[in-house]
């Protein structure tokens, strides 16, 4: 091989190793839809375990994934359901790697099953938007109640261990109308209609939250 | 022969090159694409302290995250169940019970806090004074009674009591004492810092680099959010709903605020709110809020309760304060951060 012919061999493969940032750049722009999990089960830590190992795999997220654990009240379903975008991805039914490392974790975790006082797994990604839904009502961190935010609901009472409140759902708005604590902060804070809103009674520790996601453009506040 | 050789060579050594090429190319999109990397945004809330407090760990191990997260919070309750005075077994309310009929012995830590709390009180000219529990409860803003503006005469009796030179901490055998009977320690302005500032250091303890830490409106930063992605905290706007005063970037800080708008109330027009002013027994009047960022939270929950008092701080620290009349101020080293000033929360 002549010295030009090595030389535009070497160039060549330079453009392949300078190459590899553009590469980076070109996989990471092309982020997969956002995404939320949720997995409500009786085995925490295994299931923690187990989707992490396969989020790492899967790549349906490249950036980071938001998690939360919340524990719930009474007798539930164990399940895995994954809405990736606006679409169910019903895995049991799905062809390819992703349903196939669901249908594993799901036969692990013995699953679909009727459980008692489980623990539900959020898991999400993506910038998203998503309006508000569900009103979740928490008794300490335990998730006690769901209730739809597009129905009217008045005075609905909440009993907690220490104290109880009540709220009124109207015109996709929820206000404490009423608390059984003795200054009553809770009622002035008025009514929360934006995803991740909450309404909070300290004395009685119990928490109102609005479901779905807002961008948000800061990351805490202090007040 | 040499000629056709040499030519088989050329091209055998052009097609291996393209190949090195491709194959390093195709090798990095499929790294990038399922790197081990993913981070996780581990949440959780609780209320704790009398407020709600929230916790956000980004972390590559949720499990270990959670652990982190557990050894924190219970760190913050065993603070509280230390110092809070609404606990009657805490040592801040046994020692508002007894230490004026003896001397009450109380943990290393609990003695530390108090010398730290006089340490305060010099510094900031005594306009930072823990023993104003007789004032707080006077006007309502502890207990469980309505706020109302007291008479003048228990004013000026409540007021006798306040003063740090009547606490005497022997080092000796960590004991407390009051000289006057009706003294009260108050830690409301220190104590949930303090907490905040335990929950960081065993949060770092579990290896936890990068998380926010937020009780109340005192919060704690540390690290990134992501590689090359800062935390973002934002200033509540005292008197605007749902509006930041600024937003900014932090790292490995300290932010607390001190503002009349969380407990108040309004009589004939004018509010009433709970940060008194040793000197008057009255709400303080110079500012509607006060920020301050410190290294500790500790250290910036004192200071910011100093700044909205007497609306000054000496400028190497950083601060934005919004005046009675609704002007903003900041210090010059704050200004450099600042994202902007205003907008909305959301």
């Amino acid at each position: 091989m002549n010295r030009r012919l090595f030389l535009k061999r070497s160039a060549l493969a330079a453009v392949g190793v300078a190459s590899i940032p553009t590469a980076r750049v070109l996989a990471c722009s092309t982020e997969p839809p956002a995404f939320t999990l949720r997995l409500v089960t009786d085995q925490p830590g295994l299931a923690i375990d187990r989707m992490s190992a396969l989020f790492r795999r899967s790549g349906l997220a490249t950036s980071h994934i938001r998690f939360q654990e919340h524990a719930l009240a009474g007798h539930h379903i164990g399940d895995i359901v994954l809405m990736r975008g606006q679409r169910l991805f019903n895995f049991w039914q799905e062809q390819g790697a992703l349903a196939q490392a669901l249908q594993g974790v799901a036969h692990e975790l013995d699953l679909p099953r009727r459980l008692e006082h489980p623990q539900l797994l959020t898991f999400s990604a993506g910038q998203q938007t998503t309006k508000a839904k569900t009103v979740n009502v928490f008794q300490g961190d335990v998730l006690m109640h769901q209730l739809q935010l597009d129905q009217n609901r008045a005075n609905y009472r909440v009993e907690g261990t220490t104290g109880s409140v009540t709220l009124t759902i109207k015109d996709r708005q929820v206000a404490i109308v009423g608390a059984s604590c003795k200054h009553k902060t809770c009622m002035k804070l008025g009514a929360i209609h934006q995803p991740g809103e909450t309404l909070i009674c300290v004395p009685s520790r119990i928490t109102v939250t609005l479901d779905g996601r807002q961008a948000k453009r800061v990351d805490g506040i202090t007040f | 022969m040499v000629v056709k050789r040499n030519e088989s060579m050329a091209l055998l050594s052009k097609r291996w090159f393209s190949l090195l090429a491709v194959l390093v190319l195709l090798a990095q999109v499929a790294a990038a694409q399922t790197g081990d990397t993913v981070w996780f945004e581990v949440k959780v809330s609780k209320v704790l302290m009398g407020t709600h407090v929230d916790a956000t760990v980004m972390h590559a191990d949720i499990n270990a995250a959670k652990r982190a997260l557990v050894a924190a919070f219970m760190e913050m309750e065993r603070v509280e169940d230390l110092l809070s005075s609404h606990l009657p077994t805490s040592e801040v309310s046994i020692i508002n019970r007894e230490a004026a009929q003896h001397p009450v012995p109380v943990q290393e830590e609990t003695f530390a806090i108090l010398q730290r709390a006089v340490g305060y009180s010099t510094r900031l000219d005594g306009l930072f004074d823990i023993t104003i529990g007789p004032l707080t409860s006077l006007w309502g803003f502890n207990g469980d009674g309505e706020i109302a503006i007291p008479e003048h005469a228990h004013l000026e009796s409540a007021q006798s009591l306040v003063d740090l030179k009547h606490v005497d901490l022997n080092r000796s055998d960590t004991t407390v004492s009051f000289q006057k009977t009706g003294m009260r320690i108050d830690l409301g302005g220190i104590a949930k810092g303090y907490a905040v500032d335990r929950a960081v250091a065993t949060l770092q303890e579990h290896g936890v680099a990068n998380f926010l830490l937020n009780a109340g409106g005192d919060l704690y930063v540390a690290g990134e959010k992501q590689p090359g992605q800062a935390w973002k905290v934002g200033v509540k706007h005292p008197r605007q709903q749902d509006t930041l005063l600024a937003t900014l970037a932090a790292k490995d800080q300290a932010v607390a605020t001190s503002g009349d708008y969380e407990r108040f109330t309004e009589i004939g027009g004018q509010r009433y709110h709970h940060i008194l002013d040793p000197r008057s027994g009255y709400p303080a009047t110079q500012s509607q809020s006060a920020t301050v960022f410190a290294s500790t939270v500790e250290e910036a929950d004192v200071l910011a309760t100093y700044l909205f008092i007497t609306g000054e701080l000496a400028q190497h620290h950083a601060f934005i304060r919004v005046t009675a009349d609704g002007e903003v101020q900041s210090s010059p080293t704050l200004e450099a951060k600042l994202f902007r000033v205003g907008g909305k929360s959301e």
